[in-house]
């Protein structure tokens, strides 16, 4: 996107000319992703374990 | 001899053909944090068929040479300074929501788009989510000539991340690209998220 396509209100979220930026602090586990791929890749480390011990 | 054959090849930045360094596509600053003592982080997937590697030395290619590689060592120098908080402000303006101030506008929207090119022109797997189609020539022309254009042009924003009250260092996930769609104009566009080093960078619009 170039700047004038970019509306104001959201312009404010980036990296300014001065220098400054706005940033969120955010905890991971927050994030609905996070969580869901956290738990796949726990399942994920059991089953590969499980399936080297049957070997 | 034959290692140096090896290296050479056409610059993607400068695209003269000369030696190439093995450059990094994230910088090997952030991850600092990554390496156990034994000097590697595990790299896991969400796809089972993917068992658990060892990364020794982040992810890295033969794409630069050694001029081109000191010009980008430049915008690095400046993303150091936001991982060390050298010569930087916070202000707290709201919960969870701080104004940081006092980086260089032009090295450090190039350190973050040139992330995003080095992405966007590697070959690993890791990196596939990022497209940039004819952005990529506009964005090696910028990189290569220190232009960082102006606020929106391919604008960037920076997220931090904590888990259980720390910064979320010792982390990174590779790209995602999601479409962005502007409230007011309907203006489309695409967001490219990566998280490396607690802070999710690189938002190219
Ligand atoms: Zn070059």
């Amino acid at each position: 996107m170039t700047d004038d396509e970019v509306d104001e209100e959201m312009k404010m979220l980036l990296l300014q000319k001065d220098g400054s930026f706005l940033t969120t602090v955010e905890d991971i586990m927050a994030k609905e992703g996070v969580r869901v791929a956290l738990r796949q890749i726990r399942e994920n480390l059991a089953t590969q374990k499980e399936q080297k011990k049957n070997k | 001899m034959g290692r140096e054959k090896k290296n050479f090849g056409r610059c993607a930045l400068c695209l003269e053909y000369k030696t190439l360094r093995d450059s990094h596509i994230i910088p090997e600053l952030w991850y600092a944090g990554l390496y156990n003592e034994d000097g590697y982080m595990n790299e896991v997937s969400v796809d089972v068929s993917k068992h658990p590697k060892r990364v020794r030395k982040g992810y890295h290619e033969y794409l630069l040479c050694q001029e081109c590689e000191a010009i980008i060592q430049k915008y690095e120098d400046e993303a150091k300074r936001l991982r060390d908080g050298t010569g930087l402000f916070s202000q707290d303006v709201a919960d969870n929501l701080a104004v940081i101030g006092g980086l260089d506008y032009s090295r450090f929207k190039l350190f973050q788009l040139s992330v995003l090119w080095r992405m966007g022109v590697s070959a690993n797997p890791l990196f596939a989510a990022v497209s940039l189609g004819s952005d990529e020539e506009v964005l090696r022309q910028w990189v290569l000539h220190g232009n960082p254009g102006e606020v929106g042009d391919y604008g960037c924003a920076i997220g931090c991340h904590t888990y259980k009250g720390l910064h979320a260092k010792n982390w990174m996930i590779p790209p995602d690209r999601q479409p962005l769609i502007m409230p007011r104009s309907g203006r489309e566009g695409w967001r490219y998220i990566t998280i490396f080093g607690a802070s999710a960078g690189s938002s190219g619009l």
